[in-house]
């Protein structure tokens, strides 16, 4: 099911905010406090929330009036999943101008998530009242009905919602998975065969849709809409629950319990980040726990909060390794690689052996093309670990690349040498060899992967 | 040749992560429809003289007010107090919300002194830090003395425990053929031994089996089939007044109870009945001995046909377990694999009490789990092949039942039509809900009627004992006045019980007592099937089930129109099938096992 939207634009500057209350700014504090929310608001577009935090809560300080910081803070509370803090700042964002529509409406999901529907539903309401065009709060209160059961209220909603906006596939989906509930399996189809037509990246609807396939008894097209949906997102869960049963129901059950393996993993990481985010409330400077957020979030492909989580858990602990390195390898993962060379470059500074650190270093080179630094950093890593096969595999591939075929081939032969299985770093090889104009030997690696590629076809 | 970025070949550091007969005719009133209507006729005749115009147009007002007078619907009538049922449950809260004030209480129906009659126990809490009590409050045991009225013999029978109570369950432990009696606690459980003249004995240490952590349901059943009970005790977690801390609620800053994952979830306990008055703790022998639930709810019941008593355990958010008994007393953890363990969804719900029982007439039990507010109750149809499927919404049971928070609940054939209805007893956990949200402390409890084809449609009655809205937690179900249908005791927390006499039942019924000989003397754990107007029902003898109560062990069936009973089928716990023809109705039957011919 589609999570309730929560708006966590940050706002940038004051033109785009809510008009602010600059009365209660104190005299002299305009700059430090415009200052620190500019900082705040750079570092949250960064995900670097905690920072974020301390920012707008300086900027708080010095400018109590201003709601756009309020509403900022509320958002980076979110995003830490710190929903009481959150639900105060929206409070004190409303406290300073009731129209602020945006901090309503998150405020009414902050209330969601603590299952307090009545508020939620109030706020919302009020929401509309304000704003009879904010589309995400149609989608929204529609949701909280439909989690109440009170279904006549969702139809009331989404088809106003459709009518203003035809196009949001979240609406057709919603219908869907509300007909599915009221046994209309036919109109739930309808409805969410609508809403892959207008979002077919959506894996929870191809989830809904193996759901209804599934009640129609129809295990073969559940199967199919399921696999769709666990294509589309490796992490989606509910997908591999309903998979397994309807490979269960196809007969198929080594198949299914392994799928619901899978099922079962999810569900157990979910439910220790749970534990992990409750034990934090209680003990925030617990770094190792945080550590532990910070890798079941990233088990869970949720990168940017795994890294947050190991920010903070560095923070706490700033002389950790494996902290610096794993939220370098994170840093990677979401692409920011100027802050992943910089962690493990800290890595390696409090530990220059770090053979990992260096292997990590010379990656995040390659991914800003910076191959002389790569070179060197993987030159190090081989220092401290010659036989690693994948050191050598990137040696080789950046000797080749510098047109070095023979330095290259000698990395990637011990790379084979380690690993005779490792396909890519063969054919690199047999390359290397013919460029180097070893075509015996080349030809010989050739026959190797060719003599792989049949036997793995006779195991499909 | 060009160079790529392979992250999958980052190098992680993983190595910190720890993971870690007596024939009881009743008023025969299944014509009653037809007799009304035909007094209609017959006044109207007289009134109109023959009038046709005036003949219908009366007929039609009197068809509508007969259409009122004859309703349909089941009549319960709450007869709590006509009864002479005096109990109120209390549970020491004083403001500083211990979250064991508001999980209890339970209760139970069963003939504690064997005549014929069913008894009932109430089940009572204690006063927390800070509060005073001049008198402790007890359990409390009413004798039914026969003509629909019942009198308080606690202290002469000796089971008013004073611990903080919980629920109960009924067993025979040593087939002496009166039932003795487990009473769970936030602290020491007690074990009352019924000494067969009125009287109990509490036999706790002896029998070793005061398991000191806060137990929930509890239930007996011979799960190695030796002819003796033995005894399992659900464990909800750990707290203690020394963890307790208060949850703050997110909009109104009201300090509520915590939830269950603010507690460790804690073992329960397998106790091995060794026949001599003691016991064992053979949790971790029989494969049991998990933390990982949170249980609420208990339930015994053979759900593969394969003779011996499985294990289905409703847990507060964390995922249910079902374990699959292999003859011996050793158990496997099956939920997972038979699609029991979430809904249909893949989410993990907040079980709070459980039933088996065959509502479909397919031969196989299924199973049910009352759940939190916000979630829909949970019916597993059992496929009769290991593996079962969430139909909550299919059989009609899932909408209605998001509203409420629910625990007590049973399969039952409320109205003798020879399938099995489903009541469900609601309320609230939090005392002031209203104050943060659009629901009540005390809620309305729920009747479902079967209506076939394996559906259920809520039967809701404007006035009655199923209108009234209470705080209900444990729910028992039995004939205490032996007319024919069941009657609901449903236990209310810091107010009366309620006891709901069913006065609307129209078809014929028969109630199935067993005995045991080789098998345990109660029969607890017999499977029966009644083949009667052309279909064949099932059921088992069940101690425990529904939440922290015990019901009649008694088998009660309804049988509609039918008026024989062509065959009873007994298959005993770890003995043969016995068979028993051409029975008649409306009536007690007792089968003694090796008594067929």
């Amino acid at each position: 099911m589609r999570i309730l939207l929560v708006c966590l634009t940050f706002c940038a500057c004051a033109a785009e905010g809510p008009k602010e209350k600059t009365a209660e700014i104190r005299p002299g504090s305009t700059m430090d406090a415009e200052l620190h929310f500019d900082r705040g608001t750079a570092l949250a577009a960064r995900g670097r929330y905690t920072e974020a935090i301390d920012a707008y809560l300086k900027a708080a300080d010095l400018a109590p009036g201003y709601t756009k910081v309020q509403y900022n803070l509320g958002n980076a509370y979110v995003r830490q999943l710190d929903y009481p803090h959150a639900i105060e700042a929206y409070q004190r964002v409303l406290a300073l101008d009731s129209t602020h529509v945006s901090a309503r409406h998150n405020l009414a999901a902050m209330y969601v998530k603590q299952l307090n529907y009545a508020q939620a539903i109030e706020e919302h309401r009020k929401v509309l009242a304000f704003d009879p065009r904010h589309m995400a709060t149609y989608y929204d209160l529609s949701y909280i009905y439909f989690l109440r059961g009170e279904y006549g209220e969702v139809e009331t909603l989404l088809t106003e919602g459709v009518r203003r906006d035809s196009t949001d596939a979240s609406f057709h989906r919603l219908l869907g998975r509300m007909r599915f509930k009221e046994l209309a399996f036919d109109q739930a189809v309808v409805a969410l065969n609508r809403s892959v037509e207008l979002d077919s990246t959506d894996a929870a609807t191809f989830t809904d849709l193996a759901q209804v396939e599934m009640k129609r008894r129809d295990y073969a097209a559940a199967e199919q809409a399921a696999r769709r949906a666990v294509g589309l997102d490796g992490f989606a869960k509910e997908a591999y629950f309903v998979l397994s049963n309807a490979l269960k129901r196809l007969g198929r059950r080594e198949e299914s319990k392994q799928v619901l393996e899978r099922f079962r993993a999810l569900d157990q990481q979910l439910d220790k980040i749970d534990d992990q985010l409750r034990m934090l409330g209680n003990e925030p400077d617990d770094h190792e726990a945080r550590a532990q957020l910070g890798l079941l979030y990233t088990q869970q492909g949720h990168f940017a909060e795994a890294a947050e989580a190991y920010r903070l858990a560095s923070r706490i602990a700033p002389d950790s390794l494996r902290y610096r390195n794993n939220l370098g390898n994170l840093y990677l993962r979401l692409g920011q690689l100027d802050q992943a060379v910089a962690e493990y470059q800290v890595a390696l500074h409090l530990d220059p052996e770090y053979a990992k650190g260096h292997y990590n270093l010379g990656q995040a080179y390659m991914g800003l093309q910076r191959f002389d630094e790569a070179l060197v950093s993987l030159g190090q890593a081989k220092k401290r670990s010659p036989e690693d096969v994948e050191v050598n595999y990137f040696i080789g591939l950046l000797h080749a690349r510098a047109g070095d075929f023979a330095q290259a081939a000698e990395a990637l032969a011990v790379a084979v040498e380690g690993r005779p299985e490792f396909f890519d770093a063969r054919q690199k090889l047999a390359v290397a060899y013919l460029k180097m104009g070893k075509v015996e030997e080349s030809k010989r690696e050739l026959a190797v992967i060719q003599k792989m590629k049949e036997e793995g076809e006779k195991d499909e | 040749m060009s160079v790529c970025l392979l992250s999958d070949y980052l190098r992680w550091e993983y190595s910190f992560i720890s993971y870690s007969e007596n024939s009881n005719s009743r008023c025969d009133c299944t014509d009653c429809g037809s007799i009304l209507i035909i007094s209609y006729i017959y006044i109207l005749h007289r009134l109109t003289e023959g009038s046709w115009d005036l003949y219908t147009s009366f007929f039609s007002i009197l068809f509508v007010l007969s259409a009122g007078l004859v309703d349909a619907g089941p009549r319960f009538a709450d007869v709590t107090v006509a009864a002479g049922i005096d109990f109120v449950h209390v549970n020491g809260a004083n403001g500083q919300k211990f979250v064991i004030e508001t999980v209890g209480p339970g209760g139970g129906f069963f003939d504690y002194d064997a005549d014929g009659r069913l008894d009932i126990y109430l089940v009572n809490g204690a006063a927390v830090p800070g509060t005073e009590y001049k008198k402790a409050p007890q359990n409390a045991l009413y004798h039914n003395k026969g003509d629909g009225t019942f009198v308080d013999q606690t202290a002469s029978a000796g089971v008013g425990d004073t611990g903080y109570g919980m629920g109960c369950a009924v067993g025979d432990i040593d087939n002496d053929g009166d039932l003795d009696l487990y009473v769970t606690n936030f602290g020491a459980n007690t074990l009352y031994q019924n000494a067969g003249d009125g009287t109990f004995v509490d036999q706790t240490v002896r029998a070793g089996v005061g398991d000191e952590r806060w137990g929930s349901s509890s239930a007996f059943a011979d799960v190695d089939l030796d002819g003796f009970v033995d005894l399992y005790v659900g464990n909800y977690h750990n707290f203690s007044y020394d963890n307790h801390r208060l949850c703050a609620e997110g909009g109104s800053g009201l300090q509520l109870y915590c939830g269950p994952e603010a507690f460790d979830g804690v073992s329960d306990v397998l106790y091995h009945n060794n026949g001599d008055g003691t016991f064992t703790d053979i949790t971790s022998a029989a494969g049991l001995d998990s933390d990982q639930g949170k249980e609420l709810g208990v339930v015994f019941g053979d759900v593969d046909l394969d003779g011996d008593p499985d294990l289905y355990l409703a847990n507060d958010k964390t995922l249910n377990f079902l374990y699959l008994n292999d003859g011996t007393g050793r158990f496997a953890e099956e939920g997972l694999l038979a699609g029991a363990a979430y809904n249909e969804d893949g989410d993990v719900e907040a079980g709070m009490g459980v039933d088996m029982g065959d509502y479909d007439n397919d031969g196989y039990v299924d199973l049910f789990v009352t759940n939190f507010q916000w979630e829909t109750n949970t019916l597993y149809k059992n496929l009769g092949d290991g593996s079962f499927v969430d139909e909550t919404f299919l059989a009609g049971l899932g909408k209605g039942s998001i509203p409420y928070l629910a625990w007590g609940t049973r399969f039952f054939d409320v109205d003798n039509d020879g399938d099995r209805d489903l009541f469900v007893a609601n309320g609230h956990l939090e005392s002031d809900v209203e104050e943060y949200e659009n629901t009540t402390f005390p809620q309305r409890n729920q009747l479902y009627l079967n209506v076939g084809e394996g559906r259920f449609e809520e039967y809701v009655p404007t006035d009655g004992a199923l209108a009234l809205m209470r705080v209900s937690r444990g729910a028992a179900f039995g004939d205490y006045d032996d007319d024919g249908d069941i009657d609901v005791l449903v236990a209310n927390v810091t107010s009366a019980p309620t006891l709901m006499r069913n006065d609307g039942a129209e078809g014929h019924w028969v109630r199935i007592a067993l005995e045991g000989k080789g098998s345990n003397r109660a029969g607890i754990g017999a499977r029966v099937e009644v083949h009667s107007g052309g279909k064949v029902q099932v059921n088992e003898v069940r101690s425990g089930s529904s939440f922290l109560s015990q019901s009649d062990l008694r088998l009660h069936f309804g049988l509609a129109a039918a008026q024989v009973i062509d065959r009873v089928v007994v298959h005993w716990p770890g003995g043969a099938a016995e068979e028993y023809a051409n029975l008649s109705i409306d009536r007690d039957l007792l089968l003694v096992q090796g008594g067929a011919k």
